[in-house]
């Protein structure tokens, strides 16, 4: 996608957030077509779980839908914003204990559409995310992991710690440092 | 105040985004983040600087459902016919709009479910030597700014007691305490209740002064504390509120 394209995508983006605070419904059925892809697809690769996912995309869309107003396009991207939005919903929702209870129970192979990795979509890449893995290349490899397990699957310190094999002091010296790294880089 | 250190705001809204927080401390700081825009703004900064690594996520159309459900959800009031049983708190959020008649019928109802949820272990966790009454006399539901239920809040009477159920666990970060107020009706005045520190159903005898906070009062509220000792007057925002309802009529006030 070039920029302009972006650009303008983002600015109707932000004309149907306008919309939805007024109460337009119509504009928040456009507004789920254009990104509900995207926020699935999210919630999908930190929960792993369609059913969770599901249930984290409708929460997510119900506080896009009563905060509409308080998004504010001065700020950024509208895409930003309702990432976040549904990262926070997923993140919350992996943290429960009554959901982490019934890890056991869960069987990877029958959630046939969890998302991995995928190669093609890397290769048209953004610039912007470019530009993060970047920086994020500027450190060790495994300190790398550590964030994009916590960015990408929600993992805490001590999940990353027993995936990698290291202590938790250190997965989160790892990760606090790396983050200031990341942001003088990006900040630059 | 500790919070106010710019390098510990960063770490806290990096780790925060990064998706690096374990749950309790997720919750304590999003608790913080409401009532701190300095530390709203260095979380929007962490969003901004992050976010492009969503890119190469792949988009997969969730199901239809998703979207019937939605629709169901935003349409107006009046308009909604539930298609799929409401959770409790989904019916209590329904009945706000019309008005704190039926608000207080909500309330009428959560009293129930408390006193249904908690009469067969309310009884051996209080020393007395008659039988504890039941049935309770005040209840409060408190919110947070979203109107999202937190806390309820039982007082029971014969002998006087307090049971105080989080609806999420409440632990404060270290040296902190959620302290319980009682708003006393047209004073506003605060009065220390008890302190809350984790997620836990807490069962607390009351003494005369305490009841006679819960009769006089028009709400309770819930602010952050220093651990120690009770402050007389609340030093933090409030955080959670609600209004304190007598289940028995005006008229026994």
């Amino acid at each position: 996608m070039n920029s302009t394209a972006s650009r303008d995508a983002s600015e109707q983006l932000g004309q149907l957030l306008a919309r939805c605070a007024l109460g337009d419904q119509s504009a928040f059925g456009a507004l789920y077509e254009a990104t509900s892809a995207k926020l699935f697809g999210v919630a999908l690769r930190i929960l792993r779980r369609e059913a969770w996912a599901e249930e984290a995309l409708q929460e997510a869309y119900v506080k896009i839908w009563r905060h509409a107003e308080s998004y504010n396009p001065a700020r950024g991207r509208p895409m930003t914003w309702m990432i976040n939005v549904v990262r926070n919903q997923s993140l919350d929702l992996l943290r429960r204990a009554d959901y982490r209870a019934k890890e056991d129970e869960w069987i990877a192979e029958k959630d046939q559409r969890t998302s991995t990795e995928n190669p093609a979509a890397l290769a048209e890449t953004s610039q912007e995310m470019q530009r993060v893995l970047g920086c994020l290349g500027l450190l060790g490899e495994e300190q790398r992991d550590c964030i994009l397990l916590s960015y990408h699957q929600g993992l805490t310190p001590t999940e990353v710690a027993a995936r990698l094999k290291r202590p938790v002091g250190t997965i989160k010296t790892w990760i606090r440092r790396g983050l200031i790294k990341v942001r003088e880089c990006l900040d630059q | 105040m500790r919070y106010d250190d710019p390098q510990l705001q960063e770490l806290l809204a990096s780790a925060y985004v990064a998706g690096a927080m374990q749950g309790p401390a997720r919750r304590r700081f999003e608790a913080l983040l409401r009532t701190r825009p300095a530390l709203r703004r260095r979380v929007e900064a962490w969003e901004d600087r992050l976010t492009p690594l969503v890119d190469a996520t792949p988009e997969v159309a969730p199901p239809a459902r998703v979207w019937r459900a939605l629709q169901r959800r935003i349409a107006p009031a009046s308009a909604t016919v539930p298609a799929r049983p409401a959770g409790f708190w989904n019916t209590l959020a329904f009945w706000r709009p019309f008005g704190a008649v039926a608000a207080c019928l909500a309330v009428l109802v959560t009293g129930f479910a408390v006193y249904q949820t908690l009469r067969p272990s309310a009884g051996p966790q209080v020393a007395e030597v008659a039988p504890p009454q039941t049935n309770p006399s005040y209840v409060a539901v408190l919110e947070d700014e979203s109107n999202q239920p937190v806390l309820v809040v039982t007082a029971f009477k014969g002998p006087w007691r307090l049971v105080v159920e989080p609806l999420r666990d409440l632990a404060p970060y270290q040296g902190k305490v959620f302290q319980v107020w009682a708003v006393e009706r047209g004073t506003g005045t605060s009065r220390p209740l008890l302190q809350v520190s984790s997620g836990e159903v807490l069962r607390q005898p009351l003494g005369e002064a305490g009841w006679d906070a819960i009769k006089t009062s028009e709400s309770l509220a819930v602010t952050l504390e220093d651990a120690g000792p009770v402050p007389a007057s609340p030093g933090g925002p409030v955080l959670f509120s609600g209004l304190c309802l007598n289940l028995r009529g005006p008229t026994e006030i």
